[in-house]
């Protein structure tokens, strides 16, 4: 039971990471190989928040929201803006966005130096599950990860809809070559985008920490399985990242505890292999992803 | 009809719920250039595309000199001798034009990993290669250019250059989609020139796919029109233009 | 010179030639063929492995050691290696068979893994094929460093020493077959240059659907140049192992396998060699520096080592905004040479 809960909280988490990945790729067309270290800096403005003002991490949800949204914008305004104006290659973007990765690596790893070596908080190695609540039984991530998940993709449906600003967003995301037609200012609208991406990415940083281990690496060493959350889900549609998050947290957590019970518990380390795989067959058989096979068999 | 140069029989194809070619079937006799014309949308380029390769068609046959080539890789198919060009320029930008003539040279050992160092596999090919690709440029009015960048020079540079190297792959149809799209009016005449030139003395098959009628028809043996994926008309020129359905296809009355 | 910056250069040597080596395998695959392949770690980890465990198996075979020892490979590995390591030290001959057979084999392991993750990539269109390749190059690092039977997870095994026989030239002997590694492989890439095979991959890489109307059987020429990319980062892997005498998973990182070529390349230019090679020595020898001065940044509250990241990031931005192709251009050039051209062509001159 216990790792079905976790199951279904990992699952939100890398639905809201894959969410941002899928909003760029489709408004912007650049993989952004740096979400994973916007992740990381919402658990670092998490960490921060809780060590110097107290209150518990979840207060800070929409600090974190902002910091890196504003990244994010920042990621796209500077770095890959004025590349991709010069009419760069979706590679050479690609490698934009490593180069701002490799940055953020340094400066997040600077900063958590920082902290460690100067206010002597354990910045490497950090768990805020003591801060967390429990509702209904179970612990409070649960609910606040599927919340923010819920919200997110159910405003970008709903909300956005019924203006003109969403309207537009939607379009380009949908739709970009009829968004240009449209006469919309697709500067703002990218920048909009990278921004909203950035701060889901924060949101799922920001609540990482209170049920998984987060250290200076966490994004980067989820980006892979973030881009199979993305591609499995299939940039066609925003509500894939959620789907795939399910079925790869669950494979992931869920799924690789029945098989261990099964065959041993040798294949526990393992469990990081399902989202390449999953990956690697997605790209080779279904790929529109899910969300683009789903939609395909409606009609 | 047997000896026909292609032979294409009922071709469909869809995108999702939209036909874009609707049961088409053409020929073409040898050493004659057939033009394929039709409104914007109206699935010539789409009907090119399943018949050359570059698409699989949903359903249909498609038979070069007898032999049916229907879902061949198009490099499979160019062997066979069927070469076909590009609505939009394309150009190896990288290479010189002489480079891009002689990419379509064929060189088995000098394209293999395994015996490009070995200069002795591939010099004697290398330089009937030079040579041929050379003579292509003299045909075609290039000669000056033959060291000039490729993404550099004009596009009618660029569109002889793309028939030059079909002809150099061995091509005995050649199939040009929009071969004078962008080129000023004077380069379009010498484009068509060169083809009845092509036409007459090695009795190369053209099929072409032209929006500028004004210049096209004067040069075609025999016209195709399309609409909404399916063919309408067939015929001299006269006769096509003369045709009720293709009157109203593009005047609109 | 003194014995510490002679130290410095010849481990700057060392790693100048696997990273040219494998930077040059880059440049084939990217700046020829257009492949944007970020699983270089792939091939090199599989090289690597082979390089882990191969030579001191082979080593048991060939030298006297102590049969009961084989029981447990990877807990008894420091008492084997150091066990071959002596017989090794007076016998050249067999040390060199033991690098023959496993460049031989890590040769191969890398044409598997070139044409394993290769084989469904080819067919997917630019950053989808980069991001297929990105993933596949996690794979081989996830199951060593969980599974202990390869190479001993995450911490590594140690290997015999291939070198020991040239005693105090030990580092130098192997820093130059790392550069002997890498000038094949320059030679071989000047040859592509020089033939009909250069023109042919760069018009696959400018324009895939023009090179295959024309005949040419892209899927399977894209394959090929990944299978030969495989080789070479797989011999790189294996000279990496036999050099550091020893083999560590975790220190295989994307980072520094796959983002650290794509910066060099990019940075020196991907479309010549004396780019690739001017990008290649820039970063080695940043980065020796930096290692080598950390205790001079001591005063920082964070470690120096991150600079590397920040320079590395912020310079390969630099490029992109104002030198998208490199600090070396590519140049085209001919299978033949000018005069050879004009005779074959019947002219005086060109």
């Amino acid at each position: 039971m216990a790792s079905f809960i976790d199951a279904l909280t990992y699952s939100a988490l890398l639905g809201l990471m894959g969410f941002g990945l899928t909003l760029i790729r489709r408004t912007t067309g650049v993989w952004n190989v740096a979400h994973g270290e916007v992740v990381t800096i919402g658990s670092y403005v998490a960490l921060t928040a809780t060590s110097f003002l107290a209150h518990s991490p979840y207060f800070y949800l929409p600090l974190a929201f902002l910091v890196c949204a504003g990244v994010s914008g920042i990621i796209f305004l500077a770095g890959v803006e004025p590349i991709r104006a010069k009419g760069a290659s979706s590679i050479l973007l690609l490698v934009v966005t490593i180069a701002i990765s490799l940055i953020m690596i340094a400066v997040i790893n600077i900063y958590a130096d920082y902290l460690q070596n100067v206010f002597h908080l354990s910045s490497k190695n950090f768990l805020f599950a003591r801060f967390d609540f429990t509702l209904l039984g179970q612990m409070g991530i649960l609910w606040a990860a599927w919340a923010a998940l819920a919200a997110l993709t159910i405003s970008y449906y709903l909300v956005l809809q019924h203006t003109r600003l969403g309207l537009a967003l939607r379009a380009l995301a949908e739709q970009p070559t009829l968004a240009v037609v449209m006469g919309a200012n697709v500067k703002s609208l990218s920048l909009l985008s990278w921004c909203l991406a950035g701060g889901a990415a924060g949101l799922a940083g920001c609540l990482f920490p209170m049920r998984f281990q987060c250290h200076p690496g966490v994004g980067t060493s989820m980006i892979a399985t973030m881009f199979a959350v993305s591609i499995f889900g299939g940039i066609e549609k925003m509500y894939g990242p959620l789907l795939a998050g399910l079925v790869l947290g669950f494979a992931q957590i869920y799924g690789i505890d029945l098989l261990s019970s099964w065959v041993g518990p040798g294949v526990i380390p393992f469990k990081d292999l399902i989202p390449m795989i999953v990956l690697l067959l997605t790209l080779q058989f279904l790929p529109e992803g899910l969300s683009g096979f789903v939609g395909r068999r409606r009609g | 009809m047997h000896g026909a140069m292609l032979e294409v029989r009922d071709v469909k194809k869809s995108f999702g719920g939209l036909k874009a070619v609707d049961g088409v079937s053409i020929s073409l006799p040898r050493g004659r250039i057939t033009l394929l014309i039709g409104p914007n949308g109206s699935g010539k380029t789409t009907l090119v595309n399943s018949i050359t390769g570059f698409l699989r068609p949903d359903s249909g046959h498609v038979y070069l000199e007898d032999k049916e080539i229907t879902h061949w890789p198009m490099h499979r198919i160019c062997k066979e001798g069927m070469v076909r060009s590009f609505q939009l320029p394309a150009p190896f930008g990288g290479l010189s034009v002489l480079g891009n003539l002689l990419v379509a040279c064929e060189s088995a050992c000098g394209e293999s990993l395994l015996k490009c160092p070995l200069k002795a596999l591939w010099k004697t090919t290398e330089k009937d290669n030079v040579r041929e690709a050379f003579a292509m440029a003299e045909a075609m009015e290039l000669t000056p250019y033959w060291d000039a960048v490729m993404s550099e020079t004009s596009t009618g540079h660029i569109k002889l250059a793309e028939i030059g190297r079909a002809l150099l792959a061995g091509a005995k149809l050649v199939i040009l989609d929009e071969p004078i799209c962008g080129v000023d009016p004077v380069m379009a005449d010498e484009v068509f020139s060169f083809l009845i030139r092509l036409r007459d003395e090695q009795g190369l098959t053209f099929l072409v796919i032209e929006h500028r009628l004004d210049i096209a028809l004067k040069y075609a043996d025999y016209v195709y029109v399309m609409n909404q994926g399916k063919l309408i008309a067939q015929g001299s020129v006269e006769e096509v233009l003369n045709d009720s359905q293709v009157k109203e296809v593009y005047l609109g009355s | 010179m003194s014995g510490q910056w002679f130290l410095f250069s010849v481990d700057l040597l060392a790693l100048f030639g696997i990273y040219l080596a494998l930077n040059l395998s880059l440049r084939l695959q990217l700046g020829y063929t257009g492949i944007a392949n970020f699983g270089l770690v792939l091939a090199f980890t599989g090289g690597a492995y082979v390089g882990g465990w191969l030579p001191i198996r082979l080593g048991m075979w060939l030298v006297e050691v102590d049969p009961s020892l084989a029981d447990d490979m990877i807990w008894n590995n420091v008492i084997i290696a150091s066990q071959v390591d002596l017989s090794l030290h007076g016998s050249p001959g067999t040390a060199m068979t033991i690098l023959l057979i496993t460049l031989l084999a890590a040769g191969a392991a890398g044409a598997l893994l070139g044409l394993q993750s290769g084989y469904p990539a080819v067919r997917l269109g630019g950053d989808y094929l980069a991001i297929s390749l990105l993933a596949f190059g996690e794979v081989l690092a996830i199951i060593g460093n969980n599974y202990d039977p390869v190479v001993g997870g995450p911490l590594g095994v140690r290997i015999p020493d291939v070198w020991a026989w040239a005693g105090d030239w030990r580092f130098m002997a192997a820093s130059l077959a790392n550069c002997a590694l890498a000038l094949g492989v320059w030679l071989y890439l000047d040859s592509i240059e020089k033939s009909p095979m250069g023109r042919m991959l760069r018009a696959i890489r400018d324009n895939p659907d023009a090179a295959s109307s024309l005949g040419k059987n892209v899927a399977r020429v894209r394959l090929n140049v990944m299978v030969t990319g495989g080789i070479i980062c797989g011999l790189a892997g294996a000279m990496y192992t036999l050099y550091t005498t020893g083999v560590a998973p975790s220190a295989l990182s994307r980072f520094d396998w796959t983002f650290l070529p794509w910066v060099m390349v990019v940075f020196g230019g991907s479309g010549s060699n004396v780019g690739v090679l001017i990008g290649t020595f820039t970063f080695i020898l940043v980065q020796k520096l930096i290692i080598s001065y950390k205790f001079a940044l001591s005063f920082l509250p964070f470690d120096p080592v991150w600079l590397q990241f920040l320079l590395m990031g912020l310079v390969l931005i630099l490029v992109l905004n104002f030198r998208p192709s490199g600090l070396v251009t590519e140049k085209a050039s001919y299978a033949l040479s000018r005069r050879e051209m004009a005779k074959a062509a019947g002219k005086e001159s060109l």
